[in-house]
């Protein structure tokens, strides 16, 4: 029963989370910073906005709506599994990189400079970031010994898979788009990328699903590296998401080539923590 | 030629300030930039025909937010040449004053923008902060935080009042013992060192091709401050302090430069707070200007400003103001070219142009010369319908 309650409060849940990024971003900034349910407010006022047409395109449409529900579904089955299947983790790999094909759709479908260059630059990184993703999660789910996230119960491979860890982090960071890695929206650069030409409810959607993406990675992070336990995963969900904030809030934003090159060392080392924990090599 | 062309501007998160550059994009390599202005023009020189000495001045300083103290001490500069007046020893150190806070105040903001436009939004608002501390002794001095209306022909409106000397070392003394953690900082962050080691490289054959001014060319290598030629203007020959010239010209040779512009202009400031004499500022009295013409210049932060101001009847006849972003945007287009897109923001930002000040040139068209009635002008540049 709790775990439905948590799937329907999961938009609730990542709108606080936001707004309590926002407030410890702001402290580290020396500001007060906005109440910490400015995000409730915001994505309200864009649902009253009215809608406007500015394309015809069906995937400029409906693109934001397929983005939020696919990270939406992802809550089905992390952290606590309301469906569980064999093999599921690949069907959740398989959600994530639907949601960024649908961001990157939004982008290259609205038509706009900005947009396509943002989309253009998310395809880029998607080539390497989705891979390491990949590597990663499948590294964990063979040193758990599992088929299914609903049978994961390891606890504290953070110690056993140490590189992927390092790497899923960063992949994270790349996928919830915090500085140095967010390159793809650089406001001061390319006016937020795929979301420059959304108003009204699309853009609500957009905001929101960005919002779901950080609480997922948030939430699948401490489970994958300190355990599925109920207790600790909330206040270490509120660690990781300090981590992001840390981050943001004292980085500079790089290039995209950049990124490329800073990643692409990260890829190989986690590659070959892969290629080891398939030989059953062990660190501890 | 190239793929596609986008616009950055006239409204774009890049620009503080209305502008458009025009960019051809080969991938994200930029093979083509043309620069449009035009879109701020407040017809200041046109204003200043007609008005008299004294109330032209007041509408001298407010063609920059930014650089006010420059303008006003450039505009009674220019006055004071024509009549052969030289201000008095306490006039000249408050006017200094005035011109070395705001350079401090001008660099910081500065630094504030590059480090927003890289992503580094919790230095911008430090440096920001910093900056709130020379603000808030222009308001103690002038009342203004921004528009300071501190000059008059032949005087200065205000005096030190008896606690402000200590209260403006105890803030200058603040900003200068933070700029030093700032400086260690840009230095060492690898992912700054990244985004502009590098990145716009103006070298020196250019520099002075360019004719560039103000830190721009003193980060190549050229030196052009002239607070420092032979003779000085004002009361700069009296004070010791460097100039300072770096090698390399890339964005963090710029960024370099006006951090420790701030830390020199910090020295000036204690030095001009000592030598302050006790003697009251005299006493403003109507200005009545001979028919002659003259030039006035001064070291504004961001360069060399000049003013041209002709007289007659006691009225301004014709007046040019070069501002310093004159002196350096044309670079603009040519640093562009071969970059890559996402570099814009941190090329246009490490000129540090200001297009307030410098609009008032009308772009000639195919050589062809245009004369604007008052209707096509509203048309143009007032009224967009």
């Amino acid at each position: 029963m709790y775990k439905i309650i948590f799937f329907l409060s999961v938009p609730f849940l990542a709108l606080l989370y936001e707004g309590v990024l926002r407030k410890i971003n702001a402290r580290f900034q020396n500001r007060i910073g906005p109440p910490v349910l400015q995000p409730f407010y915001d994505v309200l006022k864009l649902f009253s906005k009215k809608k406007m047409k500015s394309q015809n395109d069906p995937f400029f449409k409906y693109s934001p709506i397929l983005y939020f529900i696919s990270l939406y579904a992802l809550f089905l089955f992390i952290p606590f599994s309301i469906v569980s299947f064999e093999h599921d983790f690949i069907f959740v790999l398989y959600l994530t990189i639907l949601a960024s094909a649908f961001y990157v759709l939004a982008g290259l479908s609205s038509d706009n400079p900005f947009g396509i260059i943002g989309s253009a630059r998310e395809m880029i990184l998607m080539i390497i970031y989705e891979i390491t993703l990949v590597i990663t999660v499948f590294s964990f789910v063979m040193k758990a010994g599992v088929i299914s996230f609903g049978d994961f119960n390891s606890r504290l491979l953070i110690l056993t898979l140490p590189i992927s860890s390092l790497g899923l982090f960063v992949t994270s960071m790349i996928e919830v788009h915090v500085t140095p890695f967010d390159t793809t929206e650089a406001p001061t650069e390319i006016m937020g990328g795929s979301r420059t030409e959304y108003s009204g409810t699309n853009l609500a959607f957009m905001n929101m699903s960005m919002s779901l993406k950080r609480l997922f990675f948030a939430l699948l992070l401490p489970m994958l590296f300190f355990g599925k336990d109920i207790i600790t995963l909330l206040p270490l969900s509120i660690l990781f998401l300090f981590l992001y904030t840390l981050s943001q809030a004292t980085t500079s934003r790089y290039r995209v080539d950049q990124v490329f090159k800073v990643y692409s060392i990260i890829m190989f080392l986690v590659l070959v923590e892969f290629i080891l924990v398939m030989w059953g090599v062990r660190w501890v | 030629m190239h793929d596609y062309t986008i616009p950055i501007g006239p409204l774009h998160p890049t620009l503080k300030e209305p502008m458009c550059i025009r960019i051809g994009l080969e991938g994200s390599v930029i093979k083509q930039a043309n620069i449009r202005m035009g879109y701020t023009h407040k017809g200041i020189e046109k204003i200043l025909e007609g008005k008299n000495p004294d109330s032209a001045l007041y509408i001298s300083q407010r063609i920059c937010g930014i650089c006010s103290a420059a303008h006003e001490n450039a505009y009674t500069r220019t006055v004071e040449g024509i009549l052969g007046f030289e201000a008095g020893e306490k006039v000249k150190l408050l006017r200094a004053m005035m011109m070395e806070l705001e350079r401090m105040h001008s660099h910081l903001l500065w630094l504030g923008i590059i480090a927003h436009e890289i992503g580094y939004e919790t230095l911008f608002m430090y440096f920001w902060r910093e900056r709130e501390k020379i603000l808030d002794v222009f308001e103690k001095i002038a009342g203004g935080r921004v528009h300071h209306n501190f000059n008059k022909i032949k005087t200065v409106r205000y005096d030190l009042e008896h606690d402000d000397k200590r209260f403006i070392l105890k803030r200058i003394e603040d900003v200068r013992k933070s700029i030093y953690p700032y400086i260690s900082e840009i230095k060492d962050d690898n992912v700054i060192k990244a985004r502009l080691k590098g990145v716009g490289v103006i070298d020196n054959v250019d520099a002075r091709r360019f004719c560039l001014i103000g830190p721009n060319s003193r980060a190549s290598g050229v030196s052009s401050d002239i607070r420092k030629i032979d003779p000085p203007y004002g009361i700069y020959d009296e004070f010791e302090f460097d100039e300072i010239v770096l090698d390399k010209g890339d964005s963090f040779e710029r960024t370099l430069v006006r951090l420790k512009e701030v830390l020199e202009s910090v020295k000036i400031l204690k030095q001009i707070l000592d030598k302050m004499p006790e003697t009251k500022i005299p006493n403003f009295t109507f200005t009545t200007v001979p028919d002659d013409d003259g030039i006035g210049r001064v070291e504004a932060p961001r360069g060399e400003l000049f003013y041209f101001l002709k007289f007659k009847d006691n009225k301004i006849v014709r007046a040019k103001i070069r501002t310093p972003t004159f002196g350096f945007l044309k670079i603009l287009e040519k640093i562009l070219i071969d970059q890559r897109i996402g570099d814009v923001p941190v090329l246009v930002a490490s000129l540090d142009p200001c297009f307030s000040c410098l609009e008032r040139i009308m772009v000639v068209k195919d050589g062809k010369t245009e004369t604007l009635n008052e209707k096509d002008f509203r048309r143009r540049y007032v009224c967009t319908r």
